[in-house]
């Protein structure tokens, strides 16, 4: 900060129009002035006694529930915040005429928790008096005299009159005023003095006795006087002014002159040589006590102390505290929050050590502990803890409790209450009344404190003679027994909530403070930080803590992702993240919505959904409501269409749904922003919710129709404000249009919400088009005029999208209700909702062995009534019936279906319908003699120009197997990477999952058994969000492949094959249960398991795998027959097992092969194979499978020998 | 489209508003201001009458405003008249005069307003009664406040005991 001394104007090096050259002045009335030395009209009297208080405590900011707990303490505090920020808006124009409204105010700056005044010290005059006088009494300490008057002329005369003139009656103007009067005195006094020095001395005894009519009581007046009459040559007066003095003192104090004053009446009588020096006392010292630490250059607020001390010092006795404490305004509007972290079922649990487990909280219980420590070893202080509510500081004073009563420490708990309903000092009163009376004078202290009865029926002054020794007495008589307590055992004193304390039990803490660092008394004190609530008393009093030697303050901070992951014990990180952003990180919300979330749902089943989906929770709403209600009306209706917006809330938005201007708009937010429920957002101009619980509290507060109108009235204004260029806002219109449809928004949602799905779709954000599809339908109002063609093309759109994410069975059902639409619609409608289906796709829609009769009769009905000539119809409806026929007993004639559907898709030379015929028949015709013409059909795909990305990975995928069967390992890992990256950019969890799981096969046959189970997780993670059939029985298999390569079984894992191989539609598992039963030593299990299931092999996309799971079996155990299953392998023996698009990938068939030669005795052939096993997997560097051949290869050989 | 909420059933007005509009013959709400309205229009110029609306944001857009008020500013100095306010007839007695009046006094305060009045004329007693409880007191007008001013007014100094035509003034 700079101070000007010379020269009393404020600086104007920077008048730039920020405020820098406005000049403050309380040295008289308050006055503004600006630049140009013009004084501002800075409006009617309340008006000024906001900026006098901003004043007094600037660059500080005065929290605005304090500015109105003392302008307008009768009033409602939702008018008062607004006559408070009309107040507010009006300064702003007088302080920075030239601000455009949109910029943010520089001077008059609005900051959470209120308001502040942006100026430099220099500013304000009685700064710069101050300062003056300060390098005025350097200046003579100096001896240099000469320089004094022209220092202090031009200061002094800044005076106008009383300070702070026009409040005479407010209480933060008084002493204020008294401070700075004193001040004027001295500097009269240092003047006076240096003026001796020059040998004015005449002037100085008029000066003097002019001074001593204001104050007789100062006797460096009557001192200087005394010296100023001697060295004029006045001896007699000099003496004569002694008396006068001591006649003054004797008879209205009863005291004596000063020692000091008597020696200078002796050296006038010797007449001392001393007396033409400057006498050692010049009579600064008697600067103002209250401001001891103002140096120059201090801002004012140092030495005022702040509008709400001076009310405190003038607090005769403790019992009048409470009066000062329950101002209107300041009451918190949360209840004291629970101890959180012992949620059933979450409680922390103790480690092992020194220290309880708390999530996030280990500084502080290191220090609490050393704190702890050195209390006991005589070592005390005082310890706080802030942190804001539902924190978690009762959870830290407990631990504190637990580490200090397991050191041997007394523990003491003691809780502030909010309100008025306590007595004065009710903390200390619950800490002394913990004690057993032990002869001392506890009883006394506790009968004095609670005014119960007069100490043995004297008169309470009977100690002292005045109310400051009276409670100083009082406070020491507390301490005593308190150190005498500690003396006999160390003492742990929790004390909560200190925020809440009234000012006398404030004090007594920082009067114990002083002493506390040498007793064996640690005091640990919780309080939230909110300056919302911090009175001027406990602020004070904070900061005089914290200058204590032993004081020390420790934040609370809420949870990081990391420690909410931590407390809940390690859990899905998205979960983790919705938690974290719900609650902000709160451990108290945090509390409240997981005991809200448990008592819905098993703890260890939540989902991220359940969390999303949740409503808030009342005690968060409540709290949240109260706080609104603080505000202006019209704060709060604008706060509740900010909150239909959203969390982000553009001002220009804002202003369009309201209808209001962005001045007023600016206006009526700040005391949101000023109280902490919105934050202004970078540049100032927009808003976001401080918390998201504000906007969802709010939002839940409005009623359906109230929440309908305003999304309507918030779509019209992104309407108008897109100005043509909707694309980039159809999102934020779908959601505003779609919330208000049933209000007479239901076209402009309808079509949005169509846009916005088209749009994603375009943009490969195919669960955003879901759900804008839906959206769109659900939009739809059913009585507006093609409602049912509509509906049609919006489920028609809606099943594509589906089936796009994987949503097999969600896609149905949308395309069946469009079915039976069509039938009213006419046959295009029909083949076209029919067709859907037989789009491009990896894998057959339906589950395993699944035929929908149904879908196949409206697909034949369609065929057999198309007209000649609509061959790109039939294209369609056949290569769609071909895969509807696939798993029943008419797979045959399917594939030829299909056949037809790619000649006549060829021959129209459209490349898409060709694309789409193409895949319809990989899919009808996968059966294992088919291989041939699907691996070339494949590749037909692949030359087609303009293909989607999503084709040319299914393509490929559908080529992989291919290569792997014929051991073209290096052209696979080409694939296998493309198609990776590939997916990487389109997001279907459809292909996804696919080309996990061709990676889980492909790490198989490395024998990576751990990157297996990883992608086997992970592919089956992305499974589940399809509808498709089979993630279970494709985990389960890869799992007991994977375990398998190991050697070591899963517990549990045969059984859940087993039940699940009683599942028609898990036929694929039967075998591999058989294995599994094997591997667990139980082949009577496997007898009876082939007896119930049989050993069926279909001939579809799975027999290679089911035989050769078969083969494995046989090979043990004779059954199935293994001759059989020779006849089926051994043609196909040089070829690599591999299950669908490669879920399970084994290596060489010649193995099992070999497996089953043995098994019939054929040892030679056996050996023969093997060898061809062990040789194609060293040529392919397929260690692990080699190692095993070659193991057989040994066996085979050693069997040979015998 | 659903009728318009019975403000009956509508347990508080949490959505409602302050907005200026055009001060104009055909703007919404001018039908509840009457013929007040025409006769500021003829007497100042529209720069110097503004209308203000209590609207409810969480009502249909196309809904007419609950409430309204026509202020007159000064030429120059920060004075200003209220001309009329009034209610719409199915949200009366629900306390929107009030807010309408709270709301006005804000924001004719952040506009540095110093003094509003009214003249209150024969049969205006719940405008009076609003205006007494929002701290309006009856006043003499001084000439040199209505010095800036066109307004004419008469002052009954015949009825002290009960003024029929009376000026109120409050402080902002």
């Amino acid at each position: 900060m700079r101070t000007a001394v010379d020269g009393m104007r404020a600086p104007v090096d920077e008048a730039d129009g920020t405020g820098a050259g406005l000049d403050f002045r309380i040295l008289g009335p308050l006055e503004v002035v600006d630049s140009s030395g013009t004084v501002l009209d800075i409006g009617p009297r309340k008006q000024r006694a906001v900026l006098a208080l901003l004043l007094l405590n600037a660059p500080q900011i005065v929290p605005l529930d304090q500015l109105i707990d003392r302008l307008w303490a009768d009033e409602p505090p939702s008018s008062a915040t607004g006559t408070l920020q009309a107040y507010i808006s009006q300064l702003r124009r007088i302080l920075e005429p030239l601000r455009s409204p949109r910029s943010p105010a520089r001077v008059l700056r609005t900051r959470e928790p209120g308001y502040l005044l942006d100026i430099s010290s220099g500013q304000v005059d009685a700064n710069r008096f101050t300062a003056a006088c300060e390098a005025a009494h350097s200046a003579l300490a100096a001896n240099r005299p000469e320089e004094v008057e022209r220092i202090l002329a031009p200061a002094l005369s800044q005076w106008r009159g009383e300070p702070l003139a026009d409040f005479p009656d407010d209480s933060f103007a008084g002493s204020l005023a008294t401070r700075l009067t004193e001040t004027r005195m001295s500097a009269l006094s240092v003047r006076a003095e240096a003026w001796l020095a020059l040998g004015r001395h005449a002037e100085v005894a008029v000066e003097a006795e002019r001074l001593l009519e204001h104050d007789p009581y100062r006797e460096g007046l009557w001192g200087l006087l005394m010296r100023a009459l001697y060295r004029d040559r006045r001896q007699a007066e000099a003496l004569a002014v002694y008396q006068r003095c001591r006649t003054l003192l004797g008879d209205e104090l009863g005291l004596d002159p000063s020692p000091e004053l008597r020696r200078l009446e002796r050296a006038i009588l010797d007449q001392d040589a001393s007396l033409d020096g400057p006498w050692p006392h010049a009579p600064w010292p008697q600067t103002p006590p209250a401001a001891p630490a103002a140096p120059a250059g201090s801002d004012v607020s140092a030495a005022a102390a702040g509008p709400g001390v001076s009310t405190a010092p003038a607090e005769p006795a403790p019992s009048a505290a409470p009066a000062v404490l329950t101002a209107p305004g300041l009451v918190p509007a949360l209840a004291a929050a629970p101890a959180v972290l012992t949620l059933p079922g979450l409680a922390p649990v103790p480690a092992a050590g020194d220290l309880p487990r708390l999530v996030g909280r280990q500084p502080h219980l290191r220090r609490i502990a050393d704190r702890v420590e050195e209390a006991g070893i005589g070592r005390g202080g005082v310890f706080l803890v802030s942190g804001e509510s539902g924190i978690g500081k009762t959870r830290l004073a407990e631990a504190a409790a637990e580490m200090a009563g397991g050191r041997g420490l007394t523990v003491v708990w003691s809780r502030c209450i909010e309100g008025s309903g306590a007595p004065a000092f009710w903390p200390w009163i619950q800490v002394l009344q913990a004690f057993h009376d032990d002869g001392d004078d506890l009883h006394e202290v506790l009968r004095r404190l609670t005014g119960d009865g007069r100490p043995h029926g004297t008169a309470p002054s009977a100690d002292a003679a005045d109310p400051d020794t009276a409670r100083f007495l009082l406070y020491d008589a507390i301490s005593r027994v308190l150190s005498r307590r500690a003396s006999a055992r160390p003492l742990l004193v929790l004390m909560e909530d200190i925020h809440w304390a009234d000012a006398a039990s404030l004090k007594l803490l920082t009067f114990l403070a002083g002493d506390l660092h040498r007793v064996p008394l640690l005091v640990l004190a919780t309080l939230r930080p909110e300056p919302a609530e911090a009175r001027q008393a406990l602020t004070d009093v904070l900061g005089e803590l914290t200058r204590q030697r032993g004081t020390e303050r420790m934040g609370v901070t809420a949870f990081t992702t990391e420690q909410i992951a931590d407390y809940l014990g390690g859990t899905d990180p998205e979960l983790v993240r919705a938690l974290h952003d719900r609650t902000g990180g709160n451990p108290f919300f945090l509390g409240e919505l997981l005991r809200l979330l448990a008592s819905v749902h098993p703890l260890d089943r939540v989902t991220t959904a359940d969390v999303v989906a949740l409503a808030v929770p009342d005690g968060v709403r409540d709290v949240i409501a109260q706080r609104v209600s603080r505000l202006p009306e019209d704060s709060q209706t604008l706060l509740r269409v900010a909150a239909v917006i959203g969390r982000e809330v553009g001002a220009d938005m804002l202003e369009a749904a309201s209808g209001i201007g962005g001045a007023r708009l600016m206006m009526l937010l700040e005391p949101a922003v000023a109280t902490g429920l919105l934050a202004e957002v970078d540049g100032g101009w927009d808003y976001r919710f401080s918390h998201a619980l504000v906007q969802e509290a709010l939002y839940s507060g409005l009623s359906r129709l109230q929440r309908a109108q305003l999304h309507g009235r918030v779509g019209e204004a992104a309407e108008s404000l897109a100005r043509g260029d909707l694309d980039a806002r159809l999102p934020v219109l779908a959601h505003h249009f779609g919330l208000a449809a049933r209000v007479g928004y239901a076209a402009k949602a309808t079509s949005y919400a169509a846009r916005a799905a088209a749009q994603a779709s375009a943009r490969l954000a195919y669960d955003e088009a879901v759900m804008f599809w839906e959206q769109a339908l659900a939009s739809l109002d059913p009585s507006a005029p093609e409602a049912s063609s509509s509906r049609y093309a919006l489920l028609v759109e809606l099943g594509r999208a589906r089936r796009v994410t994987g949503d097999v069975v969600g896609a149905r059902v949308a395309l069946d209700e469009a079915v039976t639409l069509a039938t009213d619609l006419g046959d295009d409608a029909v083949i076209e909702a029919a067709t859907v289906f037989g789009g491009i796709t990896l894998w057959n829609w339906r589950a395993y062995g699944v035929v929908d009769r149904r879908m196949i009769a409206v697909l034949e009905d369609q065929l057999s009534r198309l007209p000649a000539g609509q061959e790109r119809r039939r294209a369609e409806l056949l290569g769609t019936l071909g895969v509807e026929l696939y798993y029943g007993e008419r797979q045959r004639e399917g594939q030829r279906y299909a056949a037809e559907a790619v000649e006549l898709a060829r021959a129209t030379g459209d490349p898409q319908l060709l694309a789409r015929a193409l895949n319809n028949f990989i899919i009808a015709a996968w059966t294992p003699e088919n291989d041939e013409d699907r691996y070339r059909a494949a590749e037909e795909i692949l030359t087609l120009p303009g293909l989607t990305r999503a084709t040319e990975i299914t393509a490929r995928m559908h080529r992989m197997p291919g290569f792997l069967r014929a051991g073209m390992l290096a052209d696979f890992d080409a694939e296998l990477a493309r198609c990776q990256r590939l997916t990487a950019e389109v997001r279907m969890p459809e292909l996804e999952t696919q080309v996990t799981y061709a990676g889980v096969g492909r790490a198989m046959l490395d024998g990576d058994w751990d990157e297996a189970d990883r992608l086997t997780t992970a592919a089956t993670d992305s499974y589940r969000r399809t509808s498709l059939w089979g993630p279970d029985a494709l985990k389960m298999a890869c799992t007991f492949f994977s375990a398998w390569g190991r050697g070591r079984q899963p517990q549990g894992l045969l059984d859940q094959l087993v039940e699940a191989g009683d599942d028609d539609s898990n036929r694929l598992l039967r075998p591999t249960a058989v294995l599994a039963a094997l591997e667990a030593g139980d082949e009577a299990l496997a007898h009876r398991l082939i007896d119930r299931w049989g050993v069926t092999v279909e001939r579809d996309w799975a027999w290679q795998y089911m035989v050769w799971q078969w083969g494995l079996v046989a090979a043990r155990i004779g059954r199935p027959d293994p001759h059989g299953l020779l006849e089926q392998l051994t043609p196909i023996a040089s070829q690599l097992m591999t299950m669908g698009t490669g879920c399970v990938s084994w290596g060489s068939l010649h193995d099992v092969v070999a497996l089953l030669l043995r098994r019939t005795g054929r040892i030679e052939e056996a050996l023969a194979h093997a060898e061809q096993a062990a040789e194609t997997h060293r040529r392919l560097g397929l260690r692990s499978m080699e190692r095993r051949s070659a193991g057989l290869v040994g066996e085979l050989r050693a069997a040979l020998q015998d | 489209m659903p009728s318009p909420p019975d403000p009956r059933s509508s347990p508080s007005f949490s959505t409602l508003l302050l907005r200026e509009v055009p001060a104009h013959v055909n703007a919404a709400g001018a039908r509840l201001l009457g013929p007040a309205l025409t006769s500021a229009l003829g007497e100042v110029s529209a720069a110097r009458c503004r209308m203000y609306v209590l609207a409810d944001l969480g009502g249909p857009a196309e809904a007419p405003p609950l409430a309204a008020a026509l202020v007159q500013t000064g030429r120059t100095a920060p004075l200003a008249r209220l001309r009329a306010l009034a209610v719409a007839a199915p949200y009366r007695a629900r306390g929107l005069g009030r807010r309408l009046l709270g709301d006005l006094l804000t924001e004719l305060r952040a506009d540095g307003i110093r003094r509003v009045h009214y003249l209150a004329t024969p049969g205006d007693d719940g405008m009076r009664a609003l205006l007494r409880a929002a701290e309006f007191t009856p006043v003499a007008v001084a000439a040199e406040e209505t010095r800036d001013t066109s307004w004419t007014y008469q002052y009954d100094m015949g009825s002290f005991d009960s003024p029929a035509i009376i000026w109120f003034g409050r402080e902002l």
